[in-house]
């Protein structure tokens, strides 16, 4: 994935490698202001032992393969269930709330005539005492 | 792709074998060990699945939005542990090879210990974006998209961590 043997200065991903480079001809290190790479070096050295340190890690291969049959699976049953809702016709809120009007209704009629038959049965009741 | 992922298991399956092995990375070395790397590492690509549909492309690349979601359940797992656990060096492969001589061997694993220390004792933000660097190859653009910055305030926070880290190794006599 990535070769260590290319890790130089010259190609470290450090911003200030190539401000510097910018400024220094690296063919002539005697010159002047080829001192002013000199304090960016410790950092160079740093970055160098992060990269050796912080080595790309890849995960073991039976896992790797194991969650992607396992990710595929929950992915297929995923993807019937959602074809399953989308084959159901949705019930508008407006419908919904029609059936609780006609419901309600239908439930106020039956205990209103129930009052009224009970009302009838017990004046008959009185009348006939 | 991640428009046809939401639909078709072939084309999450793509993006699963595109980005595991980066999403991997960085959760391990946030966590510090192969089982919470593996597990936190499921439960991302569980979770990004159970999501998908919901995702919306609002410029940044596909990948951002699967770390924020390892960012996450590794920012959990941190928390139900109640503690910074510090990863064993011993669990990361070694640099050096079998035939380097064993004097320089050691000499060379304090000083990854004390390194690994340091990167540990920087701010999270820092952490982040040393492995998203280093050990997932990103450039400062791409950093950039993951952690919300731009690429220039990437690049200054990567001279700053690498001050501070230097001034941390120093101060213990590195």
């Amino acid at each position: 994935m990535f070769d260590r043997s290319t890790l130089s200065w010259r190609n470290l991903p450090v911003p200030l490698v190539g401000a510097a480079r910018r400024y220094v001809p690296l063919n002539r290190p005697e010159t002047p202001v080829a001192g002013a790479i000199l304090p960016l070096m410790p950092f160079l050295s740093l970055a160098r032992d992060l990269a050796a340190l912080l080595v790309p890690v890849r995960p073991r291969a039976d896992f790797r393969t194991g969650l992607q049959r396992n990710l595929m699976a929950a992915a297929q049953q995923q993807a019937a269930r959602d074809r399953l809702f989308d084959a159901i016709p949705a019930v508008s809120s407006a419908q919904e709330n029609r059936r609780w009007i006609w419901g309600a209704a239908t439930v106020g009629s039956a205990v209103s005539l129930a009052g009224i038959a009970a009302y009838v049965w017990l004046q008959r009741h009185r009348q006939a005492a | 792709m991640v428009v046809s992922a939401k639909t078709d298991p072939e084309a999450f399956g793509e993006l699963y074998q595109r980005n595991v092995d980066r999403i991997y990375s960085y959760i391990y070395y946030r966590v510090g060990n192969i089982t919470d790397a593996e597990d936190l590492t499921a439960r991302t690509f569980y979770q990004a699945l159970g999501g998908i549909g919901r995702y919306h492309d609002q410029g940044a690349p596909f990948v951002a939005w699967l770390y924020r979601i390892a960012h996450n359940l590794v920012a959990n797992h941190h928390r139900a542990k109640g503690r910074w656990q510090l990863a064993s060096l011993d669990e990361i492969e070694p640099a050096s090879k079998p035939s380097d001589n064993p004097s320089r061997v050691a000499e060379s694993g304090e000083r990854r210990q004390a390194l690994w220390s340091a990167i540990h004792r920087q701010p999270e933000e820092r952490q982040r974006l040393l492995i998203l660097k280093f050990a997932d190859r990103m450039s400062n653009e791409e950093i950039g998209e993951i952690l919300g910055r731009t690429e220039s305030s990437i690049k200054s926070l990567y001279f700053r961590t690498l001050k501070a880290l230097r001034a941390d190794l120093e101060a213990r006599g590195w």
